[in-house]
C-alpha cells in the first residue's frame, strides 16, 4: 500500500468525487485509467472500500455536521439518503431517492382501526370482496368508505386481493407504500421495517417512486431506519406460512424469532441475553401449544429450556461456549 | 427512457461494463455474476425515466462492485454460491460485525475526528448528504474549488489513517494484471 504515489492517490480521490457526476465519455475514460496501472485499481479500491464502509454505518452517518442554518439551501434536502438496493446478496446502491411523503387521507374517509391480541386471529372481508387475514398483535388502519386503502403500522397480514386495474389497492405502512396487479402478498411491519413477500400475482413497491415490481417468489424487506431495501427470494408456498405455523428465518436475531411466536400465539417466550442476538436461518413448524413449540424451538437452535407456570425460558446449554 | 430502453443501453455498453468490472473486482468470474445481478436489477426496476441512462449503468456498476468488495474484505467466508442459495440478502448489517470493518471504521472515525470543523463539516455534507459541491460552497461561504479541495484532503486524511488495517482490506484485492 505504502507503494502508491500520492498522484495516484490524488487521481483515485478525483475519480471518486465525481463518480456522481460523470458522463459517458468520463466513465469510458474511467475505465482506461483504473486498467492503466494495477496501482491505480488498488488505490480506487482502498478508497471506494472506506467510503462504502463510512455510508453503511448510520452511527457514523448520523452525526450532524457542526455548522448551523441550511436554509439558505436553494432545494432542502433534509434526511436525503440514498437507498442501498441488494439482489441475490449483493447491495446496489443505485443512487435512487426514496423519500418520503406525510400519508394524506381522502376527505371522504372513514378510517378504523383492527387490532388483534398476540395470539389472535382475524379474517377480514372489505366490501370489494378482498380478504385480509390478520395475524396476531397486529394493528391495522382499514376505511369503511374506500375498501382500497389499507394501512398495516405493526403486525403481519396476508392481502388476497381482488383486482381492479382502474383502481388498485393500495397499502402503506410506515412512509411506504405497495400497490396491487393482481395479488396475493403478504406483509409484515416490525418497528421501522417493513418486509413484503408475493404468492400470486404481483405488487408494486413505492409505486410512484422506484415502482420495483414484485413478482412471486420474491421477497423485499426495507429498513426504513437505515433507508436500505434488499430483495430475495423465497418459495412461494411458504409466503404467509404463518398461517400455517410454517415460520422461515433467514439470519434472523432469536429475540426477532420469540418476538414472532408472541405474536402469532401469544407464547411469553423469554430469551437469555446470550441467545437472543444469535442468528438463526431455518424453517420452523409451530403447533401454537407451547409445551410442543417452546422444546421444538430450543432443539432446534441447541438451546435448553425451563418452564415457570406461562413463561418459558430459552438459555444457552451447559458448555456453550457462544 | 424504460425499462427496455435501459436494457438496450445495457446491451450496448456490456463489454465496457465488464472491464470496469474486471479491473474493479480483480476476476473475470466475479465481473460476471456481477453483470448478472445488474440484468435482474434492470427486470426490477419498472420503466422510470432515467435522464442518463449510460452514466447510471456505470454509477449502478461501480456500486455494484463496491458492495462486492465490502462483502470480499468481511473475510471472504461467504462466497457467492453461499450467498445466492440463502434466502437473506441483508448483507450489510454483517459489516458491523466483522471485526477488520469495525476497527478500519473506527479509524476513520477518528481520522474524521482529526479533521478541522470545515473540513470534516464538508466531507459529510458531500458524502453522507450526497450535497452537490456548489451547495457546500454555499453553505459554508467559500469557493467551489476552495469545497474541492478541502474534500480532496479529507479524503487524503482517511486514505493515510491507519495504514495497516488498509492492507488487510485491500490486500484482498486480486489486480487485474494477475487475472490473465
Amino acid at each position: 500500500m505504502t507503494g502508491i504515489g500520492g498522484d495516484i492517490v490524488d487521481q483515485a480521490i478525483g475519480w471518486h468525487m465525481r463518480q456522481n457526476e460523470m458522463t459517458a465519455p468520463d466513465w469510458h475514460d474511467f475505465v482506461a485509467w483504473l486498467e492503466a496501472d494495477a496501482a491505480h485499481a488498488e488505490a480506487f479500491d482502498r478508497i471506494s472500500l472506506d467510503q462504502t464502509l463510512l455510508l453503511a454505518q448510520p452511527a457514523v452517518a448520523a452525526s450532524a455536521p457542526p455548522v448551523a442554518a441550511n436554509d439558505i439551501f436553494e432545494t432542502p434536502t433534509p434526511g436525503r439518503r440514498r437507498w442501498m438496493w441488494s439482489v441475490g446478496g449483493t447491495a446496489v446502491a443505485a443512487g435512487l431517492v426514496a423519500l418520503l411523503m406525510p400519508i394524506a387521507l381522502a376527505p371522504a374517509s372513514d378510517p378504523y382501526w383492527l387490532d388483534t391480541k398476540p395470539g389472535q386471529r382475524q379474517d377480514v372481508v372489505l366490501a370489494d370482496g378482498t380478504r385480509i387475514e390478520v395475524s396476531g398483535g397486529s394493528r391495522l388502519q382499514l376505511d369503511r368508505r374506500n375498501p382500497r386503502l389499507a394501512s398495516l403500522e405493526a403486525g403481519e397480514a396476508t392481502f388476497h386481493v381482488r383486482h381492479d386495474e382502474r383502481d388498485a389497492f393500495t397499502l402503506r405502512s410506515g412512509d411506504l407504500t405497495v400497490r396491487d396487479v393482481g395479488t396475493v402478498f403478504n406483509v409484515a411491519r416490525e418497528g421501522r421495517r417493513l418486509d413484503v413477500q408475493v404468492a400470486e400475482g404481483a405488487v408494486l413497491f413505492q409505486p410512484d417512486r422506484e415502482a420495483v415490481k414484485l413478482t412471486p417468489g420474491l421477497a423485499l424487506s426495507a429498513r426504513e431506519d437505515l433507508g436500505r431495501v434488499t430483495l430475495a427470494h423465497v418459495a412461494v408456498d411458504t409466503v404467509g406460512g404463518w398461517r400455517s405455523g410454517r415460520l422461515a428465518f433467514a439470519g434472523e436475531p432469536l429475540a426477532h424469532v420469540a418476538d414472532t411466536i408472541h405474536r402469532l400465539y401469544g407464547t411469553n417466550l423469554v430469551l437469555d441475553p446470550d441467545l437472543s442476538v444469535r442468528p438463526f436461518t431455518g424453517m420452523v413448524r409451530l403447533t401454537g401449544v407451547a409445551e410442543r413449540d417452546v422444546p421444538h424451538l430450543a432443539a432446534l437452535v441447541g438451546a435448553g429450556w425451563r418452564r415457570d407456570g406461562e413463561r418459558w425460558t430459552l438459555s444457552p446449554q451447559k458448555g456453550d461456549a457462544r | 427512457m424504460t425499462e427496455g430502453g435501459l436494457k438496450a443501453v445495457f446491451l450496448e455498453e456490456r463489454p465496457m461494463l465488464m472491464r470496469l468490472l474486471v479491473a474493479r473486482l480483480g476476476s473475470r468470474e466475479e465481473a460476471e455474476d456481477a453483470l448478472q445481478d445488474m440484468w435482474i436489477k434492470l427486470d426490477q426496476l419498472v420503466a422510470k425515466p432515467v435522464a442518463q441512462p449510460v452514466a447510471y449503468l456505470y454509477r449502478m456498476a461501480a456500486n455494484l462492485a463496491a458492495d462486492r468488495r465490502i462483502s470480499a474484505a468481511r473475510g471472504g467466508a461467504r462466497d457467492t454460491a453461499w450467498l445466492d442459495s440463502q434466502p437473506v440478502a441483508d448483507d450489510l448489517p454483517d459489516i458491523e460485525r466483522t471485526l477488520i470493518a469495525r476497527e478500519r471504521l473506527a479509524q476513520i472515525e477518528a481520522a474524521l475526528a482529526a479533521m478541522p470543523e470545515r473540513m470534516a463539516a464538508a466531507f459529510r455534507m458531500f458524502r453522507i448528504d450526497e450535497l452537490p459541491q456548489k451547495h457546500i460552497s454555499q453553505h459554508l461561504g467559500i469557493s467551489v474549488s476552495g469545497v474541492e479541495k478541502l474534500l480532496q484532503r479529507a479524503y487524503r486524511q482517511i486514505y493515510e489513517t491507519g495504514s495497516v488495517a488498509g492492507v488487510d482490506l485491500a490486500g484482498q484485492h486480486r489486480l487485474a494484471g494477475e487475472e490473465d
